[in-house]
């Protein structure tokens, strides 16, 4: 097997190191609106079919972990495509693997990837970008590869799709004024390209809204029919009206739709920036959706997830937060001292790229969902993507400056 | 001459009993040896009534009952360290050319015991570090020419107690055996064997120990009243797991109006924790051994109906990915009537049992657990690497695939016909910065760097 192939499989294993550590999937209380939404064929509230479809089609109707799977290792590919397209260094392979390795145990990407939840897509679709936008001398396969992942993962959210239009728009109006002053750099973008991710968003648009319209939706990106309807009883045990009413509620309200979405947004936003908290995995009640759709749909699953960490209220990040705290720091550091050593505009393009990125990320989903949202961790780990290719880079000139100094001195 | 070599060999044990002594901190933090719920029970009791229990061997209630003097359960920590440092220092003696290893093999220790479950393990009272204890034995009778007889003694009597301790120790070191004495049919990994200098002899002869251990362990059975059996327990194990994996219901649901089986009354109440929850069916319909037939039964037709025997390969793959990433040290309850009584044994040290951090509910491991997971993921960061672009020695990099390989076959075999617990797989995650440190020792010094830039220099 070639042996690109064995690396991303590999990192894609890794990749799903918290749900192994969870010994299942992690959950979240929105897991089982998707899974409902993508098996029952219907369009979630508020929310984009896409996600429910993938859960759907991606687990084979068989075993959830099929989902998680493949999470990881679109992810792993899309890293592995980043690192082959703008590292200079010949080995950039070793950089790819210290990258995912850093963000699996010292960040929150594991845990991202190993969740039931669209915001692994999120990054996905920023890498897809940025890879559309600057990446040269794309083989027709990868192109291909990344155009479809691209139009997949930002069709798994409105904020994701409303966060590639933005970068596009804004890269657009920067090339009509760089057009003046000669774009400098290795890393730089074109008309064609703009055009290709439009057209891409545009197509994401017009797929979401033939998905929702082909499920009873109405020819739109945005659901705004069906309320949520609670979910069909499958155990008297199991659920009681009353309860699901007060998850609903909670659900809704986690989501922004009574009443969170429009108010103060520039406040959330502020406050969205600084919070890189792990706290949404709490231990699931017996009468929430997700249980009740892993009940219906993953049968043969319950066991295993009625005895994970995270069912048993033993799943913790305490030094995993610090870890990344610490970890988005040196970041900073890194990138301001890259920033103070005049890195070259390949470096300058891409610190831009991704602090823009995550930036409108953040405001797209404060927009959409408000404060209660948990984006920050599931993208704040594409931080250090910009101090590990600085350092491919470094490391490469400095190997080849000293294969010169032997080369002179054996001479 | 005498007088030198004199010193080494003082210096060498200094750094045996030291390496010991930090291997157990966890114990000492405790002020008392951890205990395991009921299995530290079971064992003592075990040992001191003679009984052969039905899930267990009795060999570990022997080394506790024996090796304590019946006086302090401290004995057996110092023990199981004692071994531990002299099977590490083994390795660091004979895997390496290198004279001056005493700082490197205190250096491990030190980070295995302080940032992994090495500590852990000694300190606690099950037979768990012996996983470990026999995986390295192996190693060293595979990979080390030079090994003196007294050596060779040593690690043969070691192999032999620490497969017995357990269940599961037999079926990992064979398959791990096996699985090496397989590489013998290629003719590619027969240049590998050639190279690292590993001789099909020295692999037959640690399969005759393992087989030799086993036939121990079962004659050990037959004087204590349990009859000529080595493991025990195994199906209704492995029954219990399928019950986890979901594969049971499923059978049931489609069994039960053909069969006959004692399970059938209960198959819509069967607990997750079948094997210990007081009201699961196989203490409803008359206990292991009374249900073994029974259980054979369903797990052959299982195993041998390809539609479940498909369910269980998957789930078997999953369950080992599982249990190969879950090392956390999570097992510290609070002691359970069952310990109290069994440590009652030791009148003298109960109050200081019951003073101890772990019987009073102060002790976590949350930050040793979070910088095991970092060098966890550094190593096997470091060790793909290694392997995928076959860089280090040929001889390391086979040592780190056995390593690897141990690990692997450990998570497989508990997780499939037992089931996924941190337990299984903290007892030998630690193994896995030995084949660096070892690689470190030999190349890390100063002249080898220099060979190295004079090597590039003249091309």
């Amino acid at each position: 097997m070639n042996k690109n192939i064995i690396i991303v499989i590999f990192g894609a294993v890794i990749l799903c190191f918290a749900g192994f550590n969870n010994k299942f999937p992690l959950l979240t209380a929105d897991t089982g609106v998707y899974i409902n939404s993508g098996f029952n064929r219907t369009v979630p509230f508020h929310r984009t079919a896409m996600y429910g479809l993938f859960i759907a089609h991606s687990s084979w109707g068989r075993s959830i972990w099929l989902v998680v799977f493949s999470q990881a290792l679109i992810l792993s590919l899309i890293l592995f495509y980043y690192f082959r397209y703008f590292s200079q260094n010949a080995n950039y392979t070793v950089f790819y693997l210290a990258y995912l390795f850093f963000i699996t145990f010292c960040m929150s990407a594991s845990v991202t990837a190993s969740t039931i939840d669209p915001g692994v897509f999120a990054s996905i679709t920023l890498l897809c970008t940025w890879l559309l936008l600057f990446a040269k001398n794309l083989t027709r396969r990868d192109f291909v590869i990344i155009a479809i992942t691209t139009v997949i993962s930002s069709g798994m959210a409105v904020s994701h799709l409303l966060t590639v239009m933005l970068i596009t728009i804004i890269y657009g109006v920067r090339l009509l004024f760089a057009k003046r002053r000669q774009f400098l750099g290795i890393i730089e973008t074109s008309l064609k390209r703009i055009i290709i991710t439009g057209s891409l968003v545009f197509t994401t648009c017009l797929l979401v809204s033939v998905v929702h319209f082909s499920l009873g939706g109405g020819f739109n990106i945005i659901n705004k029919k069906n309320l949520p309807k609670p979910p069909v009883l499958i155990k008297s045990e199991l659920a009681s009206l009353k309860s699901y009413k007060e998850i609903a509620g909670k659900t809704a309200s986690k989501h922004g739709v009574l009443g969170d979405i429009k108010k103060k947004p520039v406040k959330n936003f502020l406050s969205q920036m600084v919070n890189i908290k792990i706290d949404k995995y709490d231990r699931m009640d017996e009468r929430s959706e997700t249980l009740q759709a892993i009940y219906r749909w993953f049968n043969s699953d319950l066991r295993e997830c009625t005895i994970a960490r995270q069912s048993l209220g033993w799943l913790t990040f305490n030094y995993l937060i610090y870890s990344q705290i610490i970890s988005v720091v040196l970041s900073v550091l890194g990138i301001i001292l890259f920033s103070i050593k005049k890195t070259g505009p390949n470096h300058r393009n891409l610190l831009v790229f991704i602090f823009l990125a995550i930036l409108i990320q953040l405001f797209t989903n404060v927009i959409q969902y408000g404060k209660s949202n948990d984006m920050d961790y599931q993208i704040i780990w594409l931080l250090p993507l910009p101090v590990f290719l600085y350092l491919s880079e470094a490391i490469s000139i400095k190997k080849t400056e000293l294969n010169q100094l032997f080369i002179v001195r054996a001479s | 001459m005498k007088k030198y070599l004199f010193k080494t060999r003082y210096k060498h044990l200094l750094a045996i009993v030291f390496s010991a002594f930090i291997l157990c901190f966890i114990a000492f933090y405790n002020s008392y040896p951890l205990i395991f719920n009921n299995d530290t029970g079971a064992y003592i009791g075990a040992g001191f009534s003679g009984k052969v229990a039905f899930d267990r061997p009795i060999l570990y209630g022997l080394f506790i009952f024996f090796l304590s003097f019946q006086q302090s359960l401290w004995l057996i920590v110092i023990v199981q360290s004692l071994i531990v440092s002299l099977v590490l220092y083994y390795y660091f003696r004979y895997f390496t050319s290198k004279l001056n290893f005493i700082p490197y093999f205190i250096g491990f220790v030190v980070l295995i015991s302080f940032f992994m479950a090495a500590s852990f393990e000694v300190s606690w009272l099950i037979p768990d570090v012996f996983t470990s204890v026999s995986i390295l034995s192996l190693g060293l009778l595979i990979f080390v020419n030079e090994l003196k007889i007294r050596d060779i003694i040593i690690i043969s009597s070691l192999t032999i107690l620490s497969i017995g301790v357990h269940n599961s120790h037999f079926y990992i070191c064979l398959c791990v055996l096996f699985l090496i004495l397989t590489g013998f049919v290629f003719k590619q990994i027969r240049k590998v064997y050639t190279i690292s200098a590993i001789r099909i002899k020295r692999i037959v002869f640690a399969i005759l120990l393992v087989i030799f251990s086993n036939l121990t362990l079962s004659t050990v059975h037959y004087i204590y009243g349990g009859g000529f059996k080595g493991s025990r327990g195994g199906v209704v194990f492995l029954m219990s797991n399928l019950v986890e994996m979901g594969i049971v219901d499923t059978y049931l649901a489609d069994n039960c109006a053909q069969k006959n089986y004692k399970i059938c009354a209960y198959r819509d109440s069967i607990p997750n924790n079948f094997l210990w929850a007081e009201n699961s069916p196989i203490n409803k319909t008359g206990g292991w051994i009374g249900n073994e037939d029974e259980y054979s039964a369903i797990v052959k037709d299982i195993l041998t109906t390809p539609d479940y025997l498909k369910t269980f390969i998957y789930q078997s793959g999953i369950y080992t990915l599982k249990q190969f990433f879950n090392y956390d040290m999570v097992d510290i309850a609070k002691p359970t009537e069952m310990v109290n009584d069994a440590v009652a044994y030791y009148n003298n040290e109960y109050i200081s049992y019951t003073r101890a951090r772990q019987s009073t509910n102060r002790i976590s491991f949350g930050f040793v657990n979070f910088a095991q997971n970092l060098i966890v993921g550094f190593c096997l960061f470091l060790y793909f690497l290694v392997l995928i672009f076959k860089r280090m020695t040929i001889k390391y990099r086979f040592f780190i695939l056995f390593i690897l390989l141990g690990l692997i076959i450990n998570a497989w075999i508990c997780s499939t016909f037992s089931c996924v617990s941190s337990r299984y797989q903290t007892r030998v995650i630690w193994l896995l910065p030995l084949p660096l440190f070892l690689y470190i020792l030999e190349y890390s010094e100063p002249n080898a760097i220099q060979r190295r830039i004079k090597s590039v220099m003249t091309g």
